[in-house]
């Protein structure tokens, strides 16, 4: 069920009814019904995959719980504490042992799962290119939101073998938090410690939150319909024959595609929040007007900051803090390279997260070689961070003024820029077509003539004041949010506003005609 | 160890890890206070503390630590059961 259909509207018009008129108690269950109901909506049995992971990683937790329980309970006997040190931390690593072998065949189900039915016939391709004569799996798909649910899976599973949190006993409370149909989607990926109490909480109706949620989504449908599918008709006229267009024309397609996805995806996160709003649940925010950011290590704590969360602490800080990791930089240190030893191993975890991320997006070479050139800008910070802190010296002067803010900016888009004409190839080949056009066939004769066959002048207009006025909120969401400013405003300006969103709307999807799918669906 | 002498202790690590002399850390002190604390340099800054009280902090309190006093409780808490 997408999001932007009409089904989608009555399914959820028909769940904000029920929740609040049914007792509050059983308000948890609603939503795991009709969370399962929107992930079944289209191709019922895609469930089974979702059921499995839910089912495995709840068993999992359970039996790491139990023996943590089991672990408490035994140091509170007279047997526990009549024994000595060592044997109290051999009692201690033995009951880690166990459970770090129950974590690693955990993770093995759900991301093997994820593995075989994403990478497969990645691998096999890449083999091939190798020299072998392997035959592609056409029967293999790729269920809605797998690669977002088996992360918040792994998340939680990661966290009870931490002792983050308690493992949840009811396993029906739990496959709601794995399938809550806001973020099941897209995301945000989310934290058992944050997002579970409130899905089980009671919430009575709150005029004002209800009213927040619903201006909220609004925000999020203008982002989507008025803008990203807009840009959507252009760009994908470009991408689709790259072949037989001029460098500028790339070079704006590309621009063009920066804006769409993040009018695309953060309009997606808007409706999502705002849902969230809604039913009294408030989920982690997954964007902060990331093209502002001044450095690409800010611009990814800016952007799709669930997923960079994520990575940060479920793959990044635990490559850090692993006994190879730090036996490198002991090794370095000991020989005396102390400052090089924190710089190889950060290096190190930042390759691999890297590259990892890069494959969660997509299997492909391109998507992969996008997130090393991240990789890549991240680790070249990290170093000139070393040698030219930003307290010191004439930084310290130059990050006070304004202008140089604005160049930190711009050179920031230009690399994100440059990164999207990785994300957006096909394959390595159509990839060298782009850059072939890009470097070579750079003329700016004709440019706008594509631009005016595919959508005529005045919708460009239209999707330009759209744009300026994205441009506007992202400003005021910077000075304390717009939305909170709207709520502020006299009603009748409110309503205004209101208005004006839904009358944009409706004008531009009549331009666009389309029901297009949101970008990371694919995902 | 009290934790004051805790807090001295963290102040002399948090102005070698962060080369700042001004640095002056206090239990509410978050990462947005300082320059350049990030995840990065916060691993730095585990490690650096690691090797002054000679413990070892676990991934939970690693990820979990919001403010200098919640990280000074871990370290008290450590010091306590490596005695």
């Amino acid at each position: 069920m997408i999001f932007t259909s009409v089904t989608f509207i009555i399914f959820i018009a028909i769940i904000f009814a029920i929740y609040y008129a049914i007792p509050k108690k059983y308000q948890w269950i609603l939503l795991l019904v009709g969370s399962y109901a929107f992930y079944m909506w289209q191709i019922p049995w895609y469930a089974c995959f979702l059921l499995y992971s839910t089912s495995i990683t709840w068993i999992f937790s359970r039996l790491i719980g139990n023996n943590n329980e089991n672990l408490v309970k035994y140091r509170s006997t007279e047997e526990y504490r009549s024994l000595e040190k060592e044997n109290k931390l051999l009692f201690k690593n033995k009951t880690q042992l166990k459970n770090r072998n129950l974590l690693v065949l955990c993770l093995a189900c759900n991301i093997g799962l994820l593995a075989v039915l994403k990478y497969t016939n990645f691998a096999i391709i890449t083999l091939n290119s190798l020299g072998s004569n392997l035959q592609l799996i056409d029967r293999l798909i790729l269920p809605i939101g797998i690669s977002f649910y088996i992360f918040q899976s792994t998340g939680y599973i990661i966290d009870v073998y931490r002792e983050s949190i308690s493992p949840q006993h009811n396993f029906f409370k739990y496959a709601l938090f794995v399938s809550f149909f806001p973020q099941i989607s897209m995301g945000p990926i989310g934290r058992y410690d944050r997002l579970a109490p409130q899905l089980y909480a009671q919430h009575s109706f709150d005029y004002d939150q209800f009213t927040f949620g619903l201006m909220r989504m609004l925000l999020g449908f203008f982002k989507k319909l008025a803008i990203a599918d807009i840009l959507g008709v252009y760009v994908n006229a470009v991408y689709a024959d790259t072949s037989s267009v001029r460098g500028i024309t790339i070079t704006i397609a590309t621009i063009l595609y920066a804006l769409q996805l993040y009018a695309d995806f953060s309009g997606y996160t808007d409706i999502a929040l705002g849902i969230g709003n809604c039913l009294g649940i408030k989920l982690d925010e997954n964007f902060k007007q990331p093209y502002f950011s001044r450095s690409i290590p800010e611009y990814w704590r800016r952007w799709h900051i669930s997923l960079g969360a994520w990575f940060k602490d479920y793959l990044f800080l635990p490559i850090l803090r692993s006994s190879w990791c730090m036996k490198v930089g002991k090794f370095l240190s000991r020989k005396g390279y102390k400052r090089l030893s924190q710089l190889v191993t950060t290096i190190i975890g930042l390759s691999i997260t890297w590259f990892l991320t890069g494959l969660w997006h997509g299997a492909s070479w391109t998507f992969i070689l996008w997130g090393l050139w991240f990789g890549i800008f991240i680790i070249l910070s990290t170093i000139s961070s070393k040698f030219y802190p930003p307290n010191k010296g004439i930084l310290l002067i130059l990050n006070k003024n304004k202008y140089w803010h604005l160049i930190q900016i711009l050179r920031t888009d230009f690399v994100v820029c440059l990164s999207y004409i990785l994300f957006r190839s096909t394959d390595l080949e159509n990839l060298m077509n782009i850059l072939f056009v890009l470097f070579r066939r750079f003329s700016i004769s004709n440019s706008s003539q594509l631009m005016t066959n595919v959508l005529p002048r005045t919708n460009w207009a239209l999707l330009f004041l759209c744009l300026l006025i994205v441009f506007i909120i992202e400003i005021i969401d910077m000075q304390g949010g717009f939305l909170s400013f709207l709520v502020k405003t006299k009603k009748i300006t409110r309503w205004f506003i209101i208005y004006f969103f839904i009358f944009l709307i409706y004008l531009c999807t009549d331009i666009s005609l389309s029901t297009a799918n949101f970008l990371y669906f694919d995902f | 160890m009290n934790n004051e002498n805790i807090i001295i202790q963290l102040n002399t690590v948090f102005r070698d890890v962060f080369n700042d002399n001004k640095i002056m850390v206090e239990a509410r002190t978050v990462s947005s206070d300082i320059d350049g604390w990030d995840s990065l340099m916060h691993i730095s800054l585990i490690s650096a503390i690691e090797n002054e009280f000679d413990i070892k902090f676990s991934m939970k309190d690693i990820v979990g630590m919001k403010n200098v006093g919640e990280m000074i409780e871990i370290i008290e808490r450590e010091c306590r059961e490596n005695m």
